[in-house]
């Protein structure tokens, strides 16, 4: 161990007195910069922290690959093998320059963290997380580091060649992130799975999933290691030779690798993260569960959150069940692939249950036998966390359960009675206890507070017609917005409250809602179940709609979104504009095979100027919409290859796909509203709005109910000649 | 002489270093050119001088980090300890040096050829050669390149003779003063120059031409940089008469 000490003691300092590790450790260190990794979500989060952090963990793994090698190398290079391995045991000294190796990238990572805080302090500021930030550094991009330089030791222990070994971990590192694998998280050694970071709720999902990762190639690349370190060359002996005389001294090395890599494989195999829904999954034929006579009429359901850590919950679920038969009947459940079932009682008396293990979309079946009494009362417990669906498994859209967010629907909620058919809708019911700060927000009623707890948790009851409950719960600052001609409630994260204010966003938003309401017609909603506008996580990837709720994406209201000039001269017109993605996009969708500009962007840019408009008057309107609009058009049309388009054809279709793409993707915003401007123009604002109205309120006829771009020139009563993106 | 020259030449660009420095410059240089430069800079051809200025400029932290790499390597401790044999040979040091710089230099200079080549092979073979207006890229590339890089060379040459170190941080200096908000004349690199003033000139595909402000920037680079490292061989022969 002494020996072990010190050898590590003199690898380190010599380490740091190469100039070939700091080129290695300023590679590093500028890494980040890179940005070469694509990053799917466009939260702040993941545009300032995801992707230098990204680009540093693929490239540091690579630089501490070649710094390994060089290391391991060194003595081979200058021909002191044989005077070194008399001195100390080859094993120990390549042990002891890997432990170097991984705290020099330790020090690094640390470094890294402290130089690019500042930078990535400013652009976050508001939605600056400290976890997220520390998470980012210390589990996604210092291990990166760490298992680059374990696999290049791997390798060159098992063949002895720099070339060949560097070539296996570029290999090993382009097949993980190739097109084959690049949607299996559990195959990401190097950089785990990082299709976003939010800014305002919790990335638990995302570093759950990487410290698993994490564990599992620890496990692997650590076993392989270790294997590899018995094939270290002594004795002038080969590979097999080396590896038993090294065996014969480390009795114990062989059995601990292989409990290593078995450990990491079990752990793959037996993933708790992921559900095992058929790869074709397309294919699959649901059963008919439907028994005529057999439905819900009540349920209660009683959820306790068991660890905000590990994201688990236990839970009570009390169905009162008709039975109209007079026979027992089974009956089935959807619940997530992730709870087991602990017991089921009807009326009582505990009862079989058969789990079908047949997952489908993050759940499965669970089957049971009801009594044949005609009401009978089932009390299912369960526990357990939640799996994802494994399709989605590179972008995490799924439930999460954390301190600082909650996103718990149907299945995952509680037991969901499969196929019935009931006169009157049931009544479901949902006990649960929050933490002080989250508020909760549903598809059903308005939520009441019960009461607080000493440790100033917070109990809530939440009640919805029908059988399920779809539930969100954050840090929230809720209210109501006019307008609408209906109740609104807005729901926003809280890091953005004050910012909101500043703005003077609320008034421009409820300016919006009257604008669309009163030129396209009312989101249809009374007013005992209010409309809810939601802000949510980027891991639901764009906005949705539910029932009564209504979600839009949390990059909405970042800085990067509110300074996008294509959207509004000002951050509060751009909420607008997302408030207007209510009505264009959620309410109705404009959508043309043929004509790929014609996207909810061109329309909610043109009622965002009409807002305006009415708002500012027309000479504002004018100048930063129009006239911007018309300077982008001509920009466009100023393009090197649209006044020379002979250029265009001579380039290969991949090149000339993406120059058109960049060319006129001034279509999406700009010119599509330019367009609309000039139909305004020709058959006046009252023909267009009543023709808008018409379609928000019928939808289209070509692809419905997306309305297309030639439904929309029907409507207008005008002809593609005249107008069109050309 | 040619010997030291052929031997300097060979030790610096037969090793990894420099196949490193050359994979990434080739890589980086082609990210450029399939991304930014294909669409040509502010509404010129991919293949105008702008543009090729832009993709040249683009290249001048990676050539500068090499550079910089290469001075490093003067200042070594290697470097340092063979220095008793060196002065003990028959040729003048002040030469030794001279032809050890000339080595750099070429190392430098091979490394940008390469890269202009593969902007050459990869606008020709798109556009066809013979479309190519390669006499209109010869003053962007002097422009970009000979100015800033004899003041990195200078500054580099003073920073190693301070501390060794110091050479490596000046390569992060390097790669920073990119993002500051420098007015166009005043850039050690002036990428920017490439993409603001075609559009200043208000005419379609305008032809290459430089206001004199951004003429006198660049001179003033060169000619501090050139002063940079005459101070620099100074300092280095004063230092060793004293050792002597």
């Amino acid at each position: 161990m002494t020996t072990f000490l010190r050898c590590y003691r003199v690898e380190f300092r010599r380490l740091l007195r190469s100039p070939f590790s700091w080129f290695i450790f300023a590679a590093a260190l500028a890494a980040p910069m890179g940005n070469f990794i694509f990053i799917m979500g466009d939260t702040m989060s993941s545009i300032y922290l995801a992707k230098p952090v990204a680009s540093g963990a693929v490239l540091g793994t690579l630089l501490f690959a070649v710094l390994t090698l060089f290391e391991l190398d060194r003595i081979h290079r200058s021909g002191v093998c044989l005077l070194t391995d008399s001195v100390v045991s080859p094993l120990t000294l390549n042990t002891a320059k890997l432990l170097a190796i991984c705290t020099a990238a330790l020090g690094i990572s640390v470094l890294m963290a402290l130089v690019y805080f500042p930078y990535i302090y400013s652009k976050l500021n508001i939605v600056f997380s400290v976890s997220t930030y520390l998470g980012s550094f210390f589990l996604l991009l210092l291990p990166a580091l760490w298992m680059g330089a374990i696999a290049a030791a791997l390798f060159y222990q098992l063949v002895g060649r720099v070339d060949v070994s560097f070539l296996a971990v570029l290999s090993f590192l382009l097949v993980s992130r190739g097109s084959w694998f690049k949607s299996n998280n559990f195959m990401q050694w190097s950089l785990p799975a990082l299709p976003a970071l939010t800014d305002n709720f919790s990335n638990a999902p995302v570093f759950r999933s990487a410290l698993y990762t994490r564990i599992i190639w620890l496990g692997i690349l650590g076993g392989g290691w270790l294997l590899s370190l018995l094939c270290v060359r002594r004795y002038g002996k080969g590979m097999a030779g080396s590896f038993a005389a090294n065996a014969k001294r480390l009795i114990p090395a062989p059995a601990a690798a292989l409990a290593m890599i078995t450990t990491g494989v079990l752990l793959w195999r037996f993933q708790p993260l992921l559900d095992h829904t058929p790869i074709k999954w397309m294919e699959v034929e649901s059963a008919d569960r439907y028994v005529e006579g057999v439905y819900p009429l009540k349920i209660e359901l009683d959820v306790d959150i068991t660890s905000y850590l590990w994201g688990t919950l236990s839970g009570s679920a009390n169905y009162q069940i008709k039975n109209n038969t007079g026979q027992p009947q089974e009956i089935y459940f959807n619940l997530n692939s992730g709870y087991r079932i602990q017991s089921m009682q009807a009326d009582g008396q505990d009862i079989p249950w058969t789990d079908l293990k047949n997952d489908y979309i993050n759940s499965r079946e669970i089957k049971c036998t009801i009594p044949a009494t005609e009401t009978s009362s089932l009390e299912i417990q369960y526990s357990g966390a939640p799996k994802t669906w494994n399709v989605m498994q590179d972008t995490f859209s799924g439930s999460v359960i954390s301190r600082k967010y909650i996103d718990l629907s149907s299945a995952t909620l509680a037991p969901c009675f499969s196929d019935y058919a009931a006169e009157e809708l049931p009544k479901v019911s949902l006990n649960i206890t929050l933490p002080a700060k989250l508020t909760p927000v549903t598809t059903g009623e308005t939520p009441q507070l019960l009461g607080e707890n000493p440790n100033g948790s917070k109990d809530w009851l939440l009640q919805n017609e029908g059988d399920r409950i779809m539930l969100y719960a954050a840090d929230y600052v809720q209210r109501p917005l006019e307008g609408g001609e209906m109740p609104i409630w807005f729901y926003y994260s809280r890091n953005y409250e004050k910012q909101m204010e500043d703005l003077g966003a609320i008034d421009i938003m409820e300016s919006a809602i009257r604008y669309c309401t009163e030129h396209y017609g009312p989101r249809s909603f009374t007013a005992d179940r209010p409309f809810k506008i939601l802000q949510d996580s980027v891991f639901t990837f764009g906005g949705a709609a539910w029932s009564t709720l209504s979600v839009m994406g949390e990059s909405y209201f970042s800085s990067e979104n509110l300074s996008d000039p294509e959207k509004g001269p000002s951050s509060a017109e751009v909420l607008a504009h997302e408030i207007t993605h209510q009505w264009w996009g959620l309410g109705a969708s404009m959508m043309d095979y043929s004509q790929p500009y014609w996207t909810d962007e061109g329309i909610t840019t043109y009622t965002s100027y009409r807002l305006i408009k009415e708002l500012k008057g027309e000479a504002y309107a004018q100048k930063n919409y129009v006239e911007k609009w018309q300077a982008a058009v001509d920009d466009a049309n100023n393009s090197f290859y649209v006044r020379h388009p002979e250029y265009m054809d001579i380039l290969p279709d991949e090149y000339a796909a993406s120059i058109a793409s960049a060319i006129k993707g001034v279509n999406h915003y700009d010119g599509t509203a330019l367009m609309i401007k000039q139909i305004a123009d020709k058959i006046g604002e009252d023909k267009l709005d009543a023709a808008l109205s018409e379609l928000y309120q019928n939808g289209g006829t070509e692809f419905p109910p997306y309305i297309s771009f030639t439904d929309f020139l029907n409507a207008c009563g005008v002809s593609k000649e005249e107008f069109n993106y050309d | 002489m040619t010997k030291i020259f052929r031997y300097e030449l060979k030790k610096l660009i037969v090793n990894r270093f420099f196949a490193i420095l050359l994979v990434v410059a080739l890589w980086y240089g082609y990210l450029m050119l399939k991304g930014e430069i294909l669409l040509g800079v502010s509404n010129t051809a991919p293949f105008s001088p702008w543009s090729f200025g832009l993709y040249v400029s683009s290249l001048f932290p990676l050539l500068s980090a090499a550079l910089l790499f290469f001075i490093a390597s003067l200042s070594s401790k290697q470097e340092k300890l063979t220095q008793v044999l060196t002065s003990a040979s028959p040729t003048p040091l002040g030469i030794y040096r001279f032809v050890r710089c000339s080595a750099i230099f070429v190392g430098v200079l091979l490394l940008t050829v390469v890269c202009l080549l593969l902007g050459i092979l990869f606008l020709g073979s798109l556009f066809g050669f013979e479309n190519l207006p390669c006499r209109e890229w010869i003053f962007p590339t002097l422009l970009v390149l000979v100015p800033s890089l004899t003041f990195v060379a200078g500054l580099g040459m003073l920073a190693g003779i301070w501390k060794g170190w110091a050479v490596y941080a000046l390569i992060g200096v390097v790669f920073a003063v990119g993002y500051l908000p420098l007015p166009d004349w005043t850039a050690l690199n002036p990428a920017a120059f490439f993409v603001d003033y075609p559009k200043i000139l208000d005419v379609l595909d305008p032809g290459f031409s430089v206001p004199i402000s951004m003429l006198v920037g660049r001179m003033v680079y060169f000619f501090l940089g050139l002063l940079l490292m005459a101070v620099g061989l100074k300092i280095r022969s004063v230092g060793k008469g004293r050792k002597n």
